[in-house]
């Protein structure tokens, strides 16, 4: 292994490589920056460029990408309230609050310094844990898989302490609406009416498009004096603090490494460990009541844990050849393409090229941060924009991404009801983070549900059965009703 | 207010689970039972929001001396709002019937000058530079699929 790595960053150190990784990152955190067009889009559109390049250069150039892209989508999450991707929506909860504050640059700052811990720690696990890692991953079946996006649903009870019964009606709503389209059992169509673009579903990105987008596009018409925020530049900056460095690192490398594992996980991702990971920052808080008040950690977490999720979601695919998520689906064929065959072989018969990627991503994560922190002061400019400018812009770019996803006008169509249905949300106080979450992990639970009672001919005791459906359940629990132990125990004390 | 509106959002959601477990009766069995279980979810949580929300606005009715909130708030939207909604179901709409390019000039102007921006020359450059320059980095560069209309 030690001979691959120093083959690998022998490779790796060239200026064509190097300068190939920063423009793979910007590229992605240019395209990750616009709602809807997400990781695995920006990889898949540049796969052709590479071509022409060698497998090694090709593949860093996709990794630059993928990495920016998880990166960028905290971008318009942090200071439009409209999250990139899916594993963003969380970092709109602290990060776009502590940006109307007035401190859009520390938001942007504390995003990629938190994004930096969770790539490096998956970066690292990629290097050096990709066996173990890869094994554990393959333990998870579906009952494991269903008991996970349980936990990931169980976190509304946590953000919904204030409206416990709404958030929880939104996110029985948003399970039901991921049920339209075909039944994963018998293959039965359900709520479709004929419409044939149905029968595939709601696609959960073009709805979370519209949810998050538009409403912020109509709050828009209430700007004053025509810009989303003033703030002060003097207190503003994106230099961390010793302490505010030191009040983040724990909670990034930890959600950094609960990121790396889950999204080792095939099917998981990075959207249900940065909602995982919050929950958790949130749980262990001496305050949680600060999260969603414009908090660092609220930042932190969830930013960590999606970027941890990145590189280790390709730990499947490259040491046992299973792309566990979209964009590890893209990287397959990228490799097959460049001739390079995922699986249990391709370090041994290609360590030059797997090497010089994963020495790549490590050195991404730098290029990252650097890129990240440059840019925060010129990003942040965004804040300053005249909403007559920058509401037409976030509205061309929700079509342009709920477009991308399926090539289909359906989809605008579904973007602008979803729209319509955000809108009306904000106005009622209806939680969309928990109707999103509904729609995202509604199916997970189902499909696996499904599947494993099919595998246990209808015995429900399987779905509980196995050492990790018992510690996913009891960390459920634990986390349901920590909140109201915690506070038996601080009545008590005040008695 | 927010009790009010409670009350309104329950009784749609009762009626809709109500309605939406009537007609999953009718599909098969294996299909119907994951919606079903969520519909009856749907109205339990319709039924105790909309008591918690009677009950809340009983009490509140003996300490509410009178109704002060101003017009626009008793309304789900201001007409400001509710011509943003409009502008962009026009967009839509213009983006089937022309495709992106022009439907995006038009809508992008129209709401620009709707959203109070009435700097005329920046906003011709502003618009007609963003068309560009999205046409040529997502469309031709970088090959992304758009809606084809009239011209290009």
């Amino acid at each position: 292994m030690f001979s691959g790595i120093l083959a690998g960053a022998q490779n790796y150190f060239s200026v064509g490589n190097i300068l190939i990784s920063i423009l793979g990152v910007v590229l992605g955190i240019i395209v990750g920056a616009i709602p809807g067009l997400g990781p695995s889009m920006a990889v898949a559109v540049l796969v052709p460029i590479t071509y022409a390049m060698s497998p090694a250069t090709g593949m860093l150039l996709l990794m630059g990408v993928f990495c920016g892209a998880v990166y960028g989508g905290s971008i318009t999450a942090i200071l439009l309230n409209v999250p990139g991707t899916p594993a963003n929506v969380a970092t709109t909860w602290d990060g776009n609050t502590l940006a109307k504050k007035g401190y859009p640059k520390k938001a942007l700052s504390t995003a990629i310094i938190a994004s930096f811990f969770g790539g490096i720690l998956s970066a690292l696990a990629l290097l050096f844990a990709s066996e173990p890692i890869a094994k554990l991953s393959l333990k998870f079946g579906p009952a494991e898989m269903a008991a996970m996006a349980i936990w990931g649903l169980s976190i509304i009870c946590s953000l919904e302490s204030k409206s416990l019964l709404k958030g929880l009606l939104a996110a029985a709503v948003g399970c039901w609406i991921a049920t339209i389209g075909i039944s994963p059992e018998q293959g039965t169509p359900r709520y479709v009416f004929g419409v044939i673009n149905l029968y595939s579903g709601i696609n959960y990105v073009s709805a979370m498009i519209g949810i998050f987008c538009f409403p912020e596009i109509v709050a828009m018409i209430k700007a004053v004096s025509g810009k989303l925020v003033q703030f002060s530049e003097k207190d503003d900056s994106i230099f961390l603090s010793s302490k505010e460095l030191r009040h983040i690192a724990p909670t990034s490398l930890l959600e950094g490494f609960i990121g790396t594992v889950i999204g080792a996980i095939p099917g998981a991702g990075g959207t249900i460990a940065s909602f995982i990971s919050y929950n958790n920052a949130k749980s262990r808080s001496k305050h949680p009541e600060e999260f969603g008040t414009g908090t660092l950690r609220g930042i932190a977490a969830p930013e960590s844990s999606n970027n941890g999720a990145s590189a280790s979601s390709l730990i499947p695919l490259l040491t046992l050849g299973i792309p566990g998520s979209a964009t590890a689906a893209v990287f397959l064929g990228a490799l097959t393409i460049h001739g390079l065959q995922p699986g249990p072989l391709l370090f041994s018969k290609n360590p030059d090229v797997v090497y010089c990627l994963l020495i790549g991503t490590l050195v991404i994560q730098v290029i990252m941060v650097i890129i990240g922190l440059a840019g925060a002061t010129k990003i942040s400019i965004v804040s300053k924009t005249p909403v007559g400018i920058l509401a037409p812009l976030i509205l061309v770019f929700s079509v342009i991404g709920s477009y991308a996803t399926n090539n289909n006008f359906f989809e605008i169509g579904v973007m602008l009801v979803f729209g319509l249905i955000g809108c009306i949300m904000v106005k009622l106080n209806f939680s969309r983070a928990a109707f999103i979450l509904g729609i995202i992990l509604g199916p997970l639970v189902e499909k696996n549900v499904t599947r494993a009672l099919m595998i246990s001919d209808g015995e429900i005791g399987f779905l509980f059965s196995g050492p990790i459906c018992i510690v996913l359940y009891s960390i459920t629990l634990i986390m349901l009703l920590w909140p109201i132990i915690k506070n038996i125990i601080s009545k008590r004390k005040k008695n | 207010m927010e009790n009010k509106q409670n009350c309104y959002a329950s009784v749609f959601f009762i009626v809709a689970s109500t309605v939406g477990i009537l007609y999953t009766r009718t599909m098969s069995r294996s299909a119907a039972k994951y919606p079903l279980f969520l519909l009856w979810l749907i109205l339990g949580f319709s039924i105790v929001l909309l008591l918690k929300s009677v009950i809340v606005l009983k009490k509140e009715k003996k300490s509410i001396n009178t109704d002060n909130t101003s017009n626009s708030e008793k309304k789900l939207f201001t007409l400001k709002e509710f011509g943003v909604i409009l502008i962009a179901i026009v967009y839509v709409v213009l983006l089937k019937l022309f495709g992106f390019v022009p439907a995006s000039a038009v809508a992008f102007a129209g709401l620009a000058v709707y959203m109070g921006y009435r700097k005329w020359v920046p906003l011709v450059i502003i618009t007609t530079v963003s068309i560009l320059v999205i046409y040529f980095i997502f469309f031709k560069y970088l090959n992304l699929s758009y809606i084809r209309g009239i011209w290009f």
